[in-house]
């Protein structure tokens, strides 16, 4: 069940960029992808480490929701919940 | 796909699993998982379509997979019954998805894990050109839709799609000269002979003497499983316990590739050598490509201009049960008047990463000192079961 968290493109080098996702921020390769990203963009990863698709920011936005209402069925020491505004 | 979790890994879920090591043999295995079973709560409380909308949104990876064991269930549930060109289109965008996530493994993940550098760039083009078959399906209307869209299919294009898909499928995962799958002498011959990413994890292991590494005696599910069983188990999965520990009629069982191509003259051949070790494994995979390519192209003749179904009921229970790239996925809904009354999805990791699953027992009491590092090999078993979150291997030596 992979899940697809919409993440923000914040910082762009080459063929990496530094997204974040509820406060996280993790170092991927964009190299599946053959449109350019840029600053503010959301994104799709596969397993944390490829961009693999880009995300039109009012479906982010639907899908951050969701993902906010899963995180309130998780345990109670996850903290993301309260750290993350939708775009 | 090691993995170290953050907040948003807290949310995909995650693998942790621990391995000690004594006096030279693995000793203990733990799978802990993070993982939410229970997503299919999220559809509930929602009027069906709506659900089925989000299902690409939620599990975007795999989303094709998951939508349309949505949508099945869902006709089930509402008495619709699918055509066979609406059923045989649907089971192309399927095999699309689960070829380009077998490749992924095979181009990137194995590689990455032995510290090679991974083929991005041909599961790229690879992506791109599966995309044109939806097209020359549907055209441009959503595929999505309970009862099935309106199909408008394109055989020259599709074939035409699928023999450009095959070659560069093949060029990825077998190189320039693709053994012949049908015979295990061809196979032989071709091992070690590539310079691709993909074939150099099977040189590896056959090379460090890994081709029996674990190897376990987990029952396999069938393809075609009892689905009253799930049906019986999912309606009375009130806590998710099925869902998170999934058996079948009593039995731990595996699912994916190997359980699924157990019967190919290849497969079977190098399971008699190697039992079910990382060599079967990771053949079974390389098999599976050639496979997948094998069932579009026999899909194509399934084809035919085909406006879909209506549903003339708003209440009821049903199932689905598709084989995916990592095996069998399971949805079972209960609707009541048009809405989701309660969603329960069954995912095929839950089925290898068991507690009593295939890894567990497949790693205990292996040898920890051959091939370069445990780290490498186990990286490749779990890999080679494919779970559809990232992990972290701790290893721990006495």
């Amino acid at each position: 069940m992979c899940l697809a968290i919409p993440s923000k493109v914040v910082e762009i080098n080459d063929d990496r960029v530094i997204v974040e996702r509820y406060g996280e921020r993790l170092e991927v390769n964009t190299g599946l992808m053959s449109e350019p990203l840029t600053v503010g963009d959301y994104v799709v990863l596969r397993a944390r480490t490829h961009v693999v698709a880009k995300m039109d920011p009012q479906a982010a936005r639907e899908a951050l929701l969701l993902f906010n209402e899963l995180a309130e069925r998780l345990a109670d020491d996850i903290e993301f919940k309260s750290n993350h505004e939708a775009p | 796909m090691r993995d170290t979790q953050g907040k948003s890994g807290g949310i995909e879920g995650s693998l942790r699993i621990e391995v000690k090591i004594d006096a030279g043999v693995v000793s203990n295995v733990q799978v802990c998982s993070r993982r939410p079973v229970d997503s299919g709560a999220l559809l509930e409380g929602r009027p069906v379509e709506d659900a089925l909308d989000l299902l690409p949104r939620i599990f975007s990876l795999c989303g094709v997979a998951q939508t349309t064991a949505g949508l099945m269930a869902v006709e089930r549930a509402l008495a619709i019954s699918l055509t066979p060109p609406q059923t045989a289109a649907r089971q192309m965008l399927v095999a699309a998805e689960a070829l380009e996530q077998t490749v992924w493994r095979i181009a990137v993940d194995w590689p990455t894990c032995l510290g090679m550098r991974p083929d991005v760039a041909g599961i790229r083009d690879l992506r791109r050109l599966l995309r044109g078959l939806e097209t020359s399906m549907f055209n441009a209307t959503p595929w999505n839709r309970i009862g099935g869209s309106h199909l408008l299919p394109d055989p020259v294009e599709l074939v035409k799609i699928i023999d450009v898909v095959a070659q560069q499928a093949a060029w990825i995962v077998f190189g320039d000269a693709a053994p012949r799958l049908d015979n295990h002498e061809s196979f032989d011959r071709w091992l070690g002979r590539q310079h691709r990413p993909g074939p150099a994890a099977l040189d590896y292991v056959r090379d460090q003497g890994l081709a029996a590494f674990g190897h376990s005696q987990v029952d396999f599910l069938p393809t075609r499983p009892d689905t009253g069983f799930f049906a019986q188990q999912l309606a009375n999965d009130v806590d998710w316990s099925f869902c998170a520990r999934p058996h079948y009629h009593g039995s731990i069982s595996e699912t994916g590739a190997l359980p699924r191509l157990v019967d190919h003259p290849l497969v079977s051949r190098l399971r008699d050598r190697h039992g079910n070790g990382l060599l079967t494994r990771l053949g079974a995979r390389l098999v599976e490509t050639d496979d997948l390519i094998s069932k579009m192209r026999s899909w194509v003749g399934d084809l035919s201009d085909d406006p879909g179904t209506s549903a003339h009921h708003a209440s009821g229970q049903g199932i689905s049960v598709i084989d995916t790239a990592r095996g069998v996925l399971v949805h079972w809904v209960e609707i009541a008047d048009n809405i989701v009354d309660r969603y329960r999805i069954l995912a095929p990791t839950e089925w290898n990463f068991h507690p009593r699953g295939p890894l567990i027992q497949g790693l205990q009491g292996a040898n920890a000192h051959v091939g370069e590092t445990l780290d490498k090999n186990a990286g490749l078993l779990i890999n080679a079961l494919d779970p559809c979150v990232g992990y972290e291997l701790n290893i721990v030596e006495h």
